[in-house]
């Protein structure tokens, strides 16, 4: 009963103090909704996890790390602050600055992948330059000299 | 150094219960030793929940080494234990990321010097 009555008071120990729970709550809030948005914009898959980890530095400075991992895709954020709070947003900014980039990256990569497939679909589908087609262009090309 | 932990699930029944706790209580001994944290007991928690919509299931886990550390993991997955085994993978890439960027600012000053 009593190591019951520890594991419940350790358990609200590990919630902290009422604000700092809401803090944390809206943490995770927050990074939900960026992956989230990051996935529906650059159409990453939807697997998702991500790690975060506050320390206190021995001259009492806050240090924050976050990775993000969405399907394949890990990004990295550092980030040193006055407070924990500060040194959270620091990192955080750091790792969805990084997702952004790279999102966008992949995704003008599909969309450049995709408009080049197209392209040669367009190409195939054209009849070949062929020996035919010389006389033409050698025809249109003495009449731009005389226009000209 | 007592480490208390509870599992928690909502509408989503959990199986490996045991095996989560015992993965826990590894990765926490394992970070105390090479932290050097310094408090008596460290409280997790494991929480899962399923969404409205969609059929995968969320994990959070969380801890606290007294002031000194504060360490949160989500991931999702098909069932409860994918969806641990993610949020536990992130823990562990994250331990590995700082070590290895650690050790890497630790060559670039002694280059510098």
């Amino acid at each position: 009963m009593q190591r019951m009555k520890a594991l419940q008071n350790d358990e609200y120990r590990v919630g902290d103090d009422a604000p700092s729970f809401e803090r944390r709550h809206f943490t995770h809030k927050r990074m939900e909704r960026w992956i989230r948005l990051q996935q529906f914009v650059f159409g990453l898959p939807d697997d998702y996890s991500y790690a975060i980890c506050t320390t206190t530095e021995k001259n009492g400075k806050f240090r924050s790390r976050s990775l993000v991992k969405v399907g394949w895709m890990s990004w990295y954020g550092d980030g040193r602050g006055s407070d924990r709070q500060q040194s959270l947003a620091v990192s955080l900014l750091d790792t969805v600055e990084a997702i952004s980039a790279n999102s966008s990256t992949v995704f003008w990569h599909s969309v450049s992948k995709w408009m080049n497939q197209s392209f040669r679909r367009l190409r195939r589908r054209a009849p070949a330059p062929g020996v035919a087609n010389a006389a033409e262009t050698a025809e249109e090309k003495q009449l731009e000299l005389m226009a000209g | 150094m007592e480490i208390l932990g509870s599992i928690q699930s909502e509408n989503v029944i959990v199986m490996e219960r045991e095996r989560m706790q015992r993965l826990m209580r590894d990765f926490i001994g394992r970070l105390r030793k090479d932290r050097r944290w310094d408090t008596d007991n460290i409280a997790y928690r494991v929480h899962f929940s399923r969404p409205f919509f969609g059929g995968k299931v969320n994990s959070l886990i969380e801890f606290r080494a007294g002031g000194q550390e504060a360490w949160y993991a989500r991931a999702n997955g098909q069932d409860p234990w994918k969806a641990f085994c993610r949020a536990m993978g992130s823990l562990k890439q994250i331990v590995t990321e700082m070590d290895l960027r650690e050790d890497g600012n630790a060559k670039d000053e002694s280059i510098a010097e």
